[in-house]
This record gives structure tokens, sequence and C-alpha cells, in this order.
């Protein structure tokens, strides 16, 4: 019988979980342990919107009264400092201490660090509400912007940053942008917008110091170049926030807590979901996967777990980002083997790549009707005709119903 | 207000929304459903987006901006991130005429 849940992190996958907990009718105690202490919010507005204007919120994760309507308990300003999985005892930052039959951990992920760079005023990361509107404040009095890795935040903020008048450079020390997320391919695209908006982009190198004492001055590269600065973002990837589960001696790995399909760690009482769960990929290795709509999905179907209705869900990356005015969305990585084959769809592209005739993944730009299609496509690694995917006169509707007719014969 | 023509039946082709702008109304998304037919507000609850280009599959819309899910029939949300319900809209088919009051909920008849 499960009686009460705790779970730690009221980030998008803490507050889904709870949410799913309530939509399947647990009727126990479920505390929502929230560090930061303001109303859960969503956050992808952080790195676009609310950088342009530092007084606008980002909109939350459910409607203030939600927590009270639905009894959840919610531990604003406190932390989890150990959790103890054989008795379900989580422990609190106040002394205080939770028991639960059922733990989830949603505690997500910090952004990694440039050694010794965030004494020096002038140097941000990006996380959080504070991140944000500090970041944005610091982007509306500076000139001169760098951007220290060029992933999807260092591009997005690059963009706002551009938006509000700044000489953004951005600085990737692999030889492309957004490699990780979206490809080399993709990434050749994003420096093209980039640079039309007037947004410089130095790639294959990187930062060997920050100069400046009290206040950043400028970024030095590996290659002696001096970047003038007088904001710089680091935002070269996460970490999983893993102490509670490692102090725990819970197994992580590739630094995510390892979880089976439906969020269970080894231990009975411990579950995690979202950015700090190492998840199992439809690619292989389990992995973090960093995006929004994974970290939706996860949440629920732990929180069902944790009630005892296991329905395993092997993930696929699923992302969107905004980046020059483009809105690109993607479904699993264009990086692998393979054949890439480009469409034009609408008045946007959609990328796909297909493995041994079967549709693996696909980036979509400003193709949102497109992509809606392909990413069921995808979903289903459907059997596709390169050259039909070409041909953009062959609507993507028509492929898909000549999909499912085919499947309704044969099956 | 009372039930206005807003388009023919041929302007909706089955599985696909058109967005219909009637004055002194917020935006209206129509769907065509295997021949019927639902009117919501065309806004998303969640994104500044608009659902009548938004994908139809079992009576549902999904948005194409962040994926949340409406009913069509109830305007309830079907998968988040949306939190809050889609307005409705009666909607009347007369000949090759479609006709949606504004002021009246779906159902509400």
């Amino acid at each position: 019988m499960i009686d009460s849940i705790a779970i730690v992190g009221a980030g998008l996958a803490g507050v889904r979980s709870a949410e799913a907990l309530r939509a399947e009718g647990f009727p126990g105690r479920i505390s929502l342990v929230n560090g930061e202490g303001i109303l859960p919010y969503d956050r992808p507005s952080l790195s676009k919107s609310v950088l342009l204007d530092p007084g606008s919120s980002p909109p939350p994760l459910v409607e203030a009264n939600w927590f009270a309507n639905a009894a959840v308990d919610l531990l604003d300003g406190e932390e989890a400092v150990s959790i103890d999985p054989p008795s379900g005892k989580v422990r609190l930052k106040s002394g205080l201490a939770l028991a639960a039959d059922r733990i989830l951990l949603a505690t997500g992920a910090r952004p990694k660090s440039l050694p010794g760079s965030l004494e020096v005023e002038g140097m941000f990361s990006l996380r959080d509400y504070r991140d944000s509107r500090q970041l944005g404040k610091a982007l509306k009095a500076a000139a001169n912007v760098v951007i220290i890795g060029g992933g999807l935040i260092g591009c997005e903020v690059a963009t706002a940053a551009r938006k509000l008048g700044c000489n953004v450079t951005i600085v990737e020390a692999l030889d492309e942008l957004v490699i990780r997320a979206l490809g080399p391919h993709v990434g050749i695209m994003c420096r093209d917008w980039l640079n039309d908006a007037g947004i410089t982009t130095l790639t294959g190198v990187g930062v060997s110091q920050i100069v400046g004492d009290r206040h950043i001055e400028a970024v030095k590269l590996a290659d002696g170049r001096i970047l003038p600065a007088d904001v710089a973002l680091v935002s070269i990837g996460v970490e999983p926030e893993t102490q509670l589960a490692r102090h725990a001696m819970l197994p992580c790995q590739r630094n995510g807590v390892v979880v089976d399909a439906t969020g269970a760690t080894v231990a009975d009482r411990v579950f995690a979901a979202g950015d700090v769960a190492a998840w199992p990929t439809r690619e292989g290795a389990p992995r973090c996967l960093e995006t929004y709509l994974n970290s939706q999905e996860q949440a629920g179907i732990a929180a069902r777990a944790m009630l005892g209705i296991r329905v395993p869900s092997i993930q696929i990356p699923i992302a969107w980002t905004e980046i020059a005015g483009r809105y690109v969305q993607s479904i699993g990585s264009l990086n692998g083997e393979g054949e890439l084959i480009t469409r034009e769809e609408g008045s946007g592209t959609i990328i796909f790549r297909l493995v041994n005739g079967r549709l693996e993944a696909c980036v979509s730009i400003d193709a949102v009707r497109g992509f809606a299609i392909a990413r069921r496509l995808a979903e289903a690694r459907a059997p596709l005709d390169g050259a039909k995917l070409r041909d953009g006169q062959i609507a993507l509707k028509d492929i898909a119903r000549g999909l499912r007719e085919v499947q309704n014969v044969t099956s | 207000m009372s039930f206005v023509r807003v388009c023919d039946v041929a302007d909706v082709p089955t599985d696909e929304g058109l967005r219909i702008t009637v004055e002194g109304v917020e935006p209206i998304a129509l769907f065509n459903v295997n021949g019927e037919f639902f009117a919501v507000q065309d806004t998303c609850t969640h994104g500044q987006w608009s659902l009548s280009e938004g994908f139809v599959e079992d009576y549902q819309v999904e948005c194409t901006l962040h994926l949340a899910r409406f009913c069509l029939r109830t305007g309830a949300v079907c998968a988040p991130p949306a939190t809050a319900p889609l307005k409705t809209f009666a909607v009347r088919v007369d000949g090759s005429d479609v006709l949606i009051d504004p002021a009246v909920a779906a159902g509400a008849l």
C-alpha cells in the first residue's frame, strides 16, 4: 500500500509527476520539495522572452491554487540533503524528515562551469529565473557579449542579446554549432542564420582565460585572440544533480541516475525522472535527455510506476528551439549512420535521416505542420521512399496515409 | 449573438482546421473530423499559437508548437504542457454552410 510520496524537485518533472499522481486517483500524501521557493514555473522562456524583458515572468507550470486544491504539500525553500532508500526517509535542510513509501528524484541539472570563472562580475550561467533576470538586466546595459558554448542555450541567448542591440560573439570549441542537439548539417544552417542576424560565430576554438580582476573585460581564446566583453555567458552544457542518489549508493552512469524504462532505480522505493535520470533511449545507451517533452513524459510514466502501474517507455529525444527567428523542432538525432534527405516543406525545411529505408530522426525548420506528421513517422520508424520524401509536391499527409493503408492491408 | 455563417463545408478538408474571425470575438479554430465540425478558441492556452494549424487525430487537436492536446468536443486538456481548457463554440451545418454561434458553447443548445 502506497500512502505517501515525496518528490524532490519542483521543476517540470516534479510538478508533472504530482499532477499525474492525482490524475491517477492517488489519495495519499504528496510532498513536493521546492528549493527555489517560488511558484513552480516553466523554463523554456528563460533563454528567450524573459531575457528580452526582465520584468516579465515565465509562465507557471500550474495555477497558483492547484497545489492547495490538489492537496500537494509544496515545501517552499526546502532542500533534500539525503535520502535513505531502505526506509524511504528524506532528510531536509531545515532538519525535518519526510517518511515516504516512494521517492521521486526530479532534481534536474545544473550548468557546467568554467573553473574559477563565476567569481568575476559579468560572468553568467543560466538555469533558473533568477539567472535569467540577472542576465537580462546585464544584457540591457552591455555593449559586447561573448557566449561561451554554441549549443541550443548559447544560440538562443545570442539571439536575444542581438535583439537587445549587443555585439555578440559565440565561441564553440567543437567544429560546428549545436552539433550534439541537431547535428553538423543543421549546425551550418544555424551559423548562417546567426551570421545574417549580425552575430559573430567562432568554431573549433576554446577559451583559455577570462580577463578582468573584479569585472570581466575580455575573453582570451586558445589561439591568442582577445574578445572584449562586458558580459559573458558560460553555456557549455549541464550536469545532472545526482548527489542524493550517489550518497545513497544508487548507480549513476553517464552522470545520470540509472533507471529502467518506467523510471525505477535499483532501489524499490526510489524513482527518477527528468534531466537527472539516465533513461533508456531508442538509440541505445540510457542517458539524460535534457529536453522538455521527454522530462514531461518521464514524469507521467514514473508517477504511474510508483503506484504500481508499469507502462515502460523507451525514449526518443524530442525538442524545440528558437534560433535567429527560426523555429526548429527535432525528434531523434541526425547524427549517425544512414542517409540525410532534405525536403522543402511549405516555406520551411525538414531534414530526415533514413536508416535502411526507415525514418530514424528528423529536424524541422519553420515547418510545424509537417513536423506533426514527420514526428509520428519517426516514432513508428516508418519505411519511407527517399525520392518521394524529397519531392515537395507529394504531401507528407499523403505519404503517411499511403503507409497506413499498406499496413491495414498487410495486418 | 446568434449563428453566423463562417464558411463553406468544402473550405475545411477532413482532419484539418480553419482560422475564423468573427467581428468582436476572439479568433476561432474550426475543425472537420469526418464531416463533423467543431469550433474551439484558436489560441492555445499554453503558448500564443494558432490551433487551426494543429494536427487532428482521434477527435483531438495537437498544438504544433509544444504538442499540448485538447479534446475537440469539450475543449478539455488531453496532454500537457497546457493546463487550462479551450473555450468551445456551437456549430451548425446548414446545407453547404457552416455556422457558428460565438456566444454559445458547444453542447449547450
